[in-house]
């Protein structure tokens, strides 16, 4: 059963009958009979197809196949393999061959063209043996005709050769503006051959890459069909659509998307699992029917409120989309079946994985940079539990900032007491501390006690943690294993006693100290006044040391801690994985000037100093503090905060971007931009079959859309299924879309129709229905088209 | 039992610390002018972990013009000494939760817990 969108076929529009034996000597290989090359050609699934003589038309054959041709039989178009004659320069001439393969398929033609051609070598006075057709008869013989010219540019008594020795302008004519494609090129020396072309053109035609090539069999035995007369095994060429001549027009106009080898096509046509078929039945208002779809590009179009959308949604319902809004029509779909690529039987739903589809509902790309936040694009990629924790990660990137303000604001409040103690020795204290009376010298304690809570919280969990790792049973243990753990719990419980005995020993020490702290002190009591005034001298020098060694200490201290806010860096970054190719990140940028807002907590800061300097003013004098009378540690924490402000508030709002990896980010780009790349970054992905959205240009730039987004679908639509709702005709068109189902909305009643490119009825309901497609046709079919480019 | 032998020679308290297991330590203060004991104590702090009790032994002096201030030396030294016995016994005292395993390792663990650096290192531990 032909498929409702444009599928593959094969095609063979170079086969000789012996009839070539009377132009060309001992040119047919065998006994040939129409009956044995319809088998083979439906054998080997041929499904258009010309019969090719050298300057003349078997009429004969064609009589009897188009009277005995049944529906499904092949098409056979009225074709000829003309020799052409060139002139040189030296006026000798040279020869290269041709197919014209004509847009007829009926007797009378086939009458009528064989006629005009016998008649003209008559009038000629040509031999049968001797037939050539210069260029310009071609055109003067059938300018009433529709034909294509592929002449042979590779091998012998090719085009190339024939021109090589005169002038080139014609060959471009007939090779480049004509609907025409080159034969008998060898695929390995088709670049070779572009290049040496390019050398012969001028440079308005060089480069251009979509030259159609294309091979047939130049079958002269149709008992070894479809061997050629040099025995190679041939491969059959491939072209997309119904086996029409309009098919071949648009194979030779977008030979990219339309002309393929038999290899290449079995490759395509197993793509990754796609939608086969949708059938549509018993929905409220939409018409029953059966919609095939194309593992390629297939464009859902129609006028306003059409249904487009509510067929969108429909397949994306079917597919288990999260953001399909079918409920919203509040119609019933449960009758609606739907096939899978690998399945003979339509089902209920077919379930995607989520990573396997993009599924952009209408205006979805433009939305999710409108605002910047992307909020829209993380809820419908499911992201919504990563960009929590993301802004989690940054909420606790502010409490370290915060933090360490807070922790400036402690160590520069420590100083600051240091500063303002009292710094003592009193009168006499020098003398009594020289006299020769004798004191017992106070103890200085100077040991680094061990904190031993840590590290008896340490202990406990790991005891707790040890204990639930053994029996989960998640990590299947061995009985090794397991006794394993056992000897580490057995290690922690002795390190646990080991830590509480220590701790009773340094508990012990500090007890022994105070007392002999104690016992000092009272002995010195007990002296006479002398030297008890000479302890006491001691002690103030003692006391003035230590507050004098903590000022130093706590200056210190508070030295490093501004030298770290002078180099701290409270930038931080989230990325969420929106998929496979863009990522969602999060950014705090450190742009702040950071010690100038710590500065700036002061009256009169010193710009080129730095932040320590700037707050030993402070310290000197507590009514520096910028919006204060007085000094307090709480208002200094205020001030840190409310002059740091900008760099808080980031945190509160990160900069939002997205990072399309090699395509670069959405920074300070516009929405426009961004969705283009959104867009285009998204279609790259290699994971996903299939691609749904709903009306790809909506807010998209212009020169994205014809450019860059139509080379995008041409591109990846090999790769897997796109289904796209549009009003764009070039999406359509220069898309070369394989599928196109066009929604009519007749008083309420919905129907769906599909259509393909190449057949001209569906032509005219295209143009019908999209703004601008005739247009969009008519340039098309101009690109080669040599009568318009001429006179333009 | 660390015997800990004191006697007042010319300007200097010296004190003695033998015990089997420990090398012998000589500790000498100056008693000339003030009296600092900063090297005893440290040495005790040392020991605690030892949790071993001192047995104090103080030989007789006869310095009439000096007798006042060495007694109180006597004394103060003497109250020192049975501050580190106090200490010890309770931490002897104290009922340790069973250890598991060899208690040499745990002892000599224990052993590192000295926390003021003691400039004899050719001390057993």
């Amino acid at each position: 059963m032909p498929k409702k969108y444009s599928d593959w076929f094969k095609v063979d529009l170079h086969i000789h009958t012996n009839k070539s034996d009377l132009t060309k000597t001992n040119d047919y290989d065998g006994n040939f009979d129409l009956g044995v090359l319809k088998t083979k050609l439906v054998e080997n699934g041929v499904q258009l197809f010309s019969l090719t003589d050298h300057n003349i038309i078997n009429v004969d054959a064609y009589k009897t196949y188009y009277e005995e041709k049944n529906d499904g039989d092949p098409t056979l178009l009225v074709g000829v393999e003309f020799d052409i004659r060139v002139t040189q320069d030296d006026d000798s001439h040279l020869t290269y061959h041709t197919l014209l393969i004509f847009n007829e398929n009926t007797v009378d033609k086939v009458e009528e063209l064989s006629t005009l051609i016998e008649i003209h070598y008559k009038q000629e006075g040509i031999a049968l043996k001797d037939r050539y057709l210069t260029e310009d008869q071609i055109f003067e013989l059938f300018n009433n005709y529709h034909f294509f010219y592929i002449p042979h540019a590779g091998g012998h008594k090719n085009i190339i050769d024939a021109y090589k020795g005169t002038d080139i302008t014609k060959v471009q004519e007939m090779v480049l503006l004509m609907e025409c494609a080159h034969e008998k090129v060898k695929e390995k020396h088709r670049q070779r051959h572009k290049e040496g072309f390019d050398k012969l053109k001028d440079s308005d035609f060089r480069n251009k890459e979509d030259e159609a090539f294309i091979n047939f069999s130049d079958n002269h035995d149709c008992n070894v069909y479809p061997t050629p007369k040099s025995g190679a095994v041939h491969e059959f060429y491939c072209l997309k659509g119904e086996p029409t001549f309009e098919t071949i027009r648009f194979a030779f106009i977008d030979p990219k998307s339309r002309i393929r080898k038999q290899s290449e096509v079995d490759a395509l046509k197993n793509v990754k699992k796609h939608i086969a078929e949708l059938d549509i039945k018993n929905i409220a208002n939409v018409d029953d029917c059966e919609l095939e779809l194309s593992p390629n590009l297939n464009v859902i179009i129609g006028g306003a409120s059409s249904g487009k959308s509510l067929l969108f949604n429909l397949i994306g319902k079917k597919i288990h989309s999260t953001k399909h809004t079918f409920d919203t029509y509040k119609k019933d779909e449960s009758n609606v079946t739907i096939k899978a690529s690998n399945s003979h039987n339509l089902q209920q739903d077919l379930p995607f994985n989520s990573d396997e589809v993009v599924y952009i509902n209408q205006g979805d790309i433009v939305k999710y940079f409108e605002k910047g936040d992307l909020n829209e694009l993380v809820v419908d990629s499911g992201k919504e539990e990563e960009l929590t924790e993301a802004k989690h990660q940054i909420s606790l990137r502010k409490k370290q900032f915060d933090e360490s303000l807070e922790s400036f604001r402690n160590q520069f409040d420590k100083l600051n007491t240091s500063y303002h103690k009292d710094f003592i020795i009193r009168d006499g204290d020098l003398k009594n501390m020289l006299s020769d009376k004798f004191h017992f010298v106070s103890i200085s304690n100077n040991i680094n006690y061990d904190n031993f809570q840590i590290r008896e919280d340490i202990l406990n969990r790991i005891k707790v943690d040890s204990g639930d790792f053994k029996i989960d049973a998640i990590y299947d243990f061995t009985g090794l294993e397991k006794k394993n753990i056992e000897e580490f719990q057995a290690l922690v419980i002795l390190k646990s006693t080991l830590l509480k005995k220590k701790k009773e020993i340094q508990n012990e020490i500090k007890s022994f100290l105070q007392n002999v702290t104690s016992s000092i002190s009272a002995k010195n009591n007990t002296l006479d006044s002398s030297s008890r005034a000479k302890s006491e001298a001691f002690k103030r020098k003692a006391s003035l040391l230590d507050t004098c060694s903590n000022l130093f200490s706590e200056a210190s201290k508070f030295n490093s801690c501004a030298k770290g806010l002078n180099d701290y860096d409270y930038s931080v970054k989230q990325q969420i994985d929106i998929d496979k190719a863009v990522k969602l990140v999060l950014e705090v940028e450190k742009v702040e000037d950071l010690p100038k807002g710590i500065c700036s907590c002061i009256n009169d800061p010193e710009a080129d100093e730095s932040i320590y300097k700037n707050y030993l003013l402070l310290v000197q004098d507590n009514n520096r503090l910028k919006d204060y009378a007085e000094y307090t540690d709480t208002r200094l924490l205020q001030k840190l905060r409310k002059e740091n402000n900008l760099i808080v508030e980031k945190f509160d709002n990160p900069t939002t971007y997205l990072d399309y990896g090699s395509n670069g980010n959405s920074k300070n780009k516009s929405p426009g931009y961004n969705a283009e790349m959104y867009l285009k970054t998204v279609l790259q992905q290699d994971n996903c079959n299939l691609i749904m959205i709903d009306q790809p240009e909506d807010n998209l730039g212009n020169t994205f859309k014809n450019e860059a987004l139509i080379n995008i679908l041409r591109e990846f639509k090999f790769k897997k299924q796109l289904i796209l709702v549009t009003h764009n005709p070039s999406i359509v068109v220069y898309g070369d879309a394989e599928n196109i189902i066009i929604a009519d909305n007749n008083k309420g009643q919905i129907s769906y129709q599909q259509l393909v490119l190449e057949r001209k009825d569906s032509q005219k309901q295209i143009i019908d229905n999209l703004d601008g497609g005739k247009a969009i046709f008519d340039m098309r079919s101009r690109k080669y088209n040599i009568k318009k480019l001429l006179n333009s | 039992m660390i015997i800990t032998n004191n006697k007042f020679e010319a300007d200097n308290l010296i004190i003695t610390f033998t015990e089997a297991s420990i090398k012998t330590k000589i500790i000498t203060i100056s008693i000339k002018d003030d009296v600092d004991y900063k090297e005893l104590i440290d040495y005790l702090v040392y020991l605690v972990p030892n949790e071993k009790e001192l047995k104090l032994e103080f030989e007789e002096y006869n310095v009439p013009d000096k007798k006042e201030k060495l007694d109180l030396i006597k004394e103060t030294t003497t109250e020192i000494l049975e501050h580190f016995n106090n200490s010890v016994k309770t931490l002897k005292g104290i009922e340790s939760t069973p250890v598991e395993g060899p208690e040499s390792t745990i002892q000599e663990q224990v052993s590192t817990v000295g926390i003021i650096e003691v400039t004899d290192d050719d001390l057993p531990f």
